[in-house]
């Protein structure tokens, strides 16, 4: 395959991506692997722009890193007893931990390599097709209705439950 | 609904009234004085009047002043220096010139050869150094012109209706510093003066001390230069 | 590069006016040319990259200067409003007076608090800056200026990088090992995001009338005189804009909305344990942000660079944009020197309980608007700014008559 800037670049959001992960889970302090999650999900909205998504980038970014991740540092920060947790793993369970983590990966690697069509990085001649138009037709008109409003009252229930336990009581 | 309303309506309400007072002030002209390069306190109007009996300025006149050193003891900030020296001997200084009175109402000033206190009994009087001023800046400019000998007049003793005699200084100050930069105006030593010659000055004239070296601020009041014994000083004389 | 950009990186200028033979021999020939020249002997790319880089430089170098002429601005405006001079002895009527701070945080201590975290409280000046500049990318400043960012999501993107403030936020408060810097920066964090929802609410009314997320677009839309801007072509977005602006200004964490960083109250918040160049990457990234939030506000509001009237002569252009943005900062500034500082609660409580459900109301009348009035043409903006007219003229009367009455002792 030839080598075009596109290449370069792609490779090296991969490469934030998943040294990134890696950091989130090898890292000791807790804050620390938050951030390095911040850095992996910038990677990943890269990633998606390579897939000419381009809404799904900026919405991943806005509802991921501004409202998920702040929502998970709040939670970091606030009940943080100690943040240097050393996890002593007995050799049990890490064969165990490690079989369950090697049939995953061969499950992905067997569902990569049977995706019957795969998008060349180069250009092929298609005309780049603006996503938002499509989504917005897509969730609204055509296929995906139902779950939009499923997803909208779940949503609903999620706030109503939120304002319901964190109200102030009232005494009679 | 009805408060949910109205408080929408109160909010941006009392918020555009609170803008319009900002905006109001907007157009004002500004009251900084760009100070020190701004003295004229008294063009701008909104100056205060000073009330009578301001202590301001400290001033001394320093030819009635005695050296009796009652301020310098008084000071609770020890801001006065006074250094006073009797001549030594054989030495004289004298405070002023001699005025010659003629008959026909001139006033010739000058210097009196000899004893000016009998020279209404001799014949002649011859006056040197004559000026056309008369105080005690002109014994310095009479010490600095004193290689002048051609203005010299012989008068008869006829022609003189009254002679002022000069006195000599027998004693005189030294050194008369105020350290206007530790003076606190409090007055006492203006009330202690006896000769009411240390003063307070009753105007904003000369109260910003603003210099760039604190030394600048030691006022010096004596008169060295007249007595032509000037060391080299670096401050104003507040005459 | 991935066509998300509508036009490519070096997009084709249309300029309405009739172009020299400078401009045509710079678009023409230097541009297209120019990642070549510069990778000589190695692949283009190369040369394209060192392009990007380049402009990205001249990008990072240009657009600091901004902060330094408005934190002058402020001080000066500020003194106005206070009846006072401001800085006059620093330069010619005070102009380098931003210069001499920044000469005198250079000089000061850098310091790190010992126990906090280093590398996050290194990091988070970084990440504010950074994202307070990305969002001058995508501001379209005049016609044909060829922005960087000018993608088919522009205020869609707008809206991400803003969004990442929050984290350097909450990373700089969390680093600084102090109580109150964290309490700070939560609550700034908590205000950001809050009122990030009427903000996007409110920019979701232009984008349904203009049927476009991207920047260019909804400025061109606006074409055609005053009455075409978008807060006058429906009385919701007329309200909408208000919307948006006061949300920006709690965006950008200004009074009244600067609890978390106000002198008085937390010492300074987030930013408390910051010196030095630190302290002032964040004051240049603050009013950077307070610019960039007016120059959207006027893009999709108040007509970006197009003018009164149809054509760019009268307040058109990069200049007319300029001014209007300047507009819109001095009125920040306004507020600020009027307003008493909000408590978080009642922040809190404006933004839920009033703006959330102003900003709902305004979508679904931009909605109803946008199906009863297909097209836009003289009648559907003469009636909405007959609409806009009769209601303020009525909320005056109004409010002036309720407010005649005596107050009602209320709880607060």
């Amino acid at each position: 395959m030839e080598f075009t800037l596109k290449t370069f670049i792609f490779y090296g959001f991969a490469l934030i991506t998943i040294a990134s992960a890696l950091a989130v889970v090898t890292v000791r302090n807790i804050v620390h692997a938050a951030f390095a999650l911040m850095v992996t999900l910038f990677g990943v909205a890269g990633l998606y722009v390579f897939l000419q998504a381009d809404f799904l980038a900026a919405t991943q970014v806005i509802v991921y890193v501004g409202g998920i991740l702040v929502l998970i540092l709040f939670g970091v920060m606030m009940t943080s007893g100690r943040l240097e947790m050393r996890i002593h793993i007995e050799r049990g369970q890490l064969l165990l931990g490690g079989g369950i983590s090697l049939a995953l990966l061969m499950l992905l690697l067997t569902v990569i390599a049977n995706t019957p069509k795969w998008e060349n990085l180069t250009d092929d001649g298609t005309a780049f097709e603006p996503t938002t138009k499509r989504i917005g037709e897509l969730i609204l008109n055509e296929k995906f209705l139902l779950p939009f409003e499923v997803a909208s009252v779940l949503l609903l229930v999620a706030l109503i439950g939120a304002a319901l336990i964190s109200r102030k009581e009232v005494r009679d | 609904m009805d408060k949910y309303i109205r408080n929408i309506y109160k909010g941006v309400y009392t918020v555009l009234v609170g803008m319009r007072v900002t905006i109001r002030q907007f157009f004002q002209p500004n009251v900084t004085h760009q100070y020190p390069y701004e003295h004229d306190f008294e063009k701008k109007q909104n100056v205060r009047e000073i009330p009578k009996g301001y202590r301001g300025q400290l001033y001394n006149r320093i030819e009635d002043c005695i050296g009796c050193k009652k301020c310098e003891l008084i000071c609770p900030v020890d801001c006065i220096t006074i250094t006073g020296d009797k001549l030594p001997k054989g030495e004289q200084l004298w405070d002023s010139m001699n005025v010659v009175h003629l008959k026909d109402g001139r006033e010739v000033i000058g210097i009196i050869e000899g004893d000016d206190k009998k020279i209404m009994s001799e014949d002649s009087m011859t006056i040197t150094n004559i000026t056309t001023r008369l105080g005690p800046q002109e014994v310095i400019d009479r010490l600095e012109a004193s290689e002048d000998e051609s203005r010299a007049e012989t008068f008869s003793t006829d022609e003189v209706s009254r002679v002022v005699t000069r006195n000599p200084v027998v004693f005189y100050l030294d050194q008369f510093d105020i350290d206007m930069s530790l003076c606190m105006y409090c007055g006492l030593c203006t009330e202690v003066c006896p000769t009411q010659c240390l003063v307070m000055k009753d105007s904003l004239e000369g109260i910003e001390y603003s210099s760039f070296d604190r030394t600048d601020l030691i006022f010096e009041f004596d008169k060295q230069e007249m007595y032509d014994k000037d060391e080299t000083d670096n401050t104003e004389a507040a005459d | 590069m991935p066509e998300i950009f509508s036009e490519g990186f070096f997009p084709n200028i249309n300029l309405q006016d009739e172009t020299n033979w400078a401009t045509d021999f710079v678009r023409d020939v230097i541009i297209p040319r120019l990642p070549e020249a510069v990778a000589g002997h190695f692949p283009v790319e190369l040369g394209t990259v060192l392009v990007m880089v380049a402009f990205a430089g001249i990008f990072v170098a240009v657009v600091p200067l901004l902060p330094l002429v408005l934190v002058l601005a402020e001080r000066k405006v500020a003194a106005r409003f206070q009846n006072r001079t401001g800085p006059m002895r620093v330069g010619p009527w005070g102009t380098l007076q931003t210069l001499a701070d920044g000469i005198k945080l250079i000089f000061k201590e850098d310091y790190i608090p010992p126990q906090g975290d280093k590398l996050l409280f290194l990091l988070a000046p970084y990440i504010i800056f950074a994202c307070s500049f990305a969002v001058f990318a995508a501001i379209p400043f005049g016609d044909g200026i060829p922005i960087p960012g000018d993608f088919n999501i522009g205020i869609f993107y707008i809206m991400a990088i803003s969004s990442v403030i929050v984290m350097g936020v909450i990373m700089a408060g969390w680093s600084s090992n102090s109580k109150w810097s964290l309490l700070g920066s939560l609550r700034s964090a908590a205000q950001i995001v809050s009122y990030e929802i009427p903000l996007g609410l409110s920019i979701l009314t232009v984008v349904m009338l203009v049927e476009s997320l991207g920047m260019q677009q909804i400025v061109a839309s606006q074409d055609g005189g005053i009455f075409t801007w978008l807060i006058f072509r429906t009385p919701f977005t007329f309200i909408a804009f208000f919307i948006f602006f006061i949300s920006s200004i709690a965006e950008v964490n200004r009074t009244p909305f600067d609890l978390p960083e106000a002198e008085s109250e937390i010492v300074a918040g987030f930013h408390t344990e910051y010196s030095g160049m630190r302290f002032a990457l964040f004051f240049i990234a603050e009013y950077a942000n307070m610019f960039a939030v007016s120059a959207i506000g006027v893009t999709l509001f108040l007509g970006g660079w197009q003018g009164v009237l149809p054509g760019y002569d009268f307040l058109g252009g990069f200049p007319g944009f300029v001014i209007k943005t300047l507009g819109l900062v001095f009125l920040m500034m306004w507020l600020r020197w009027t307003l008493p500082r909000l408590r978080v609660d009642q922040l809190m409580n404006l933004c839920w309980k009033y703006f959330i459900p102003i900003s709902f109301f305004n979508i679904l009348g931009t909605g109803v608007w946008g199906l009863i009035f297909r097209h836009d043409d003289v009648w559907s903006i003469g009636i909405s700014c007959a609409i806009i007219y009769v209601g303020l003229i009525s909320a005056y009367a109004v409010a002036g008559r309720s407010l005649a009455r005596k107050p009602e002792p209320q709880p607060s």
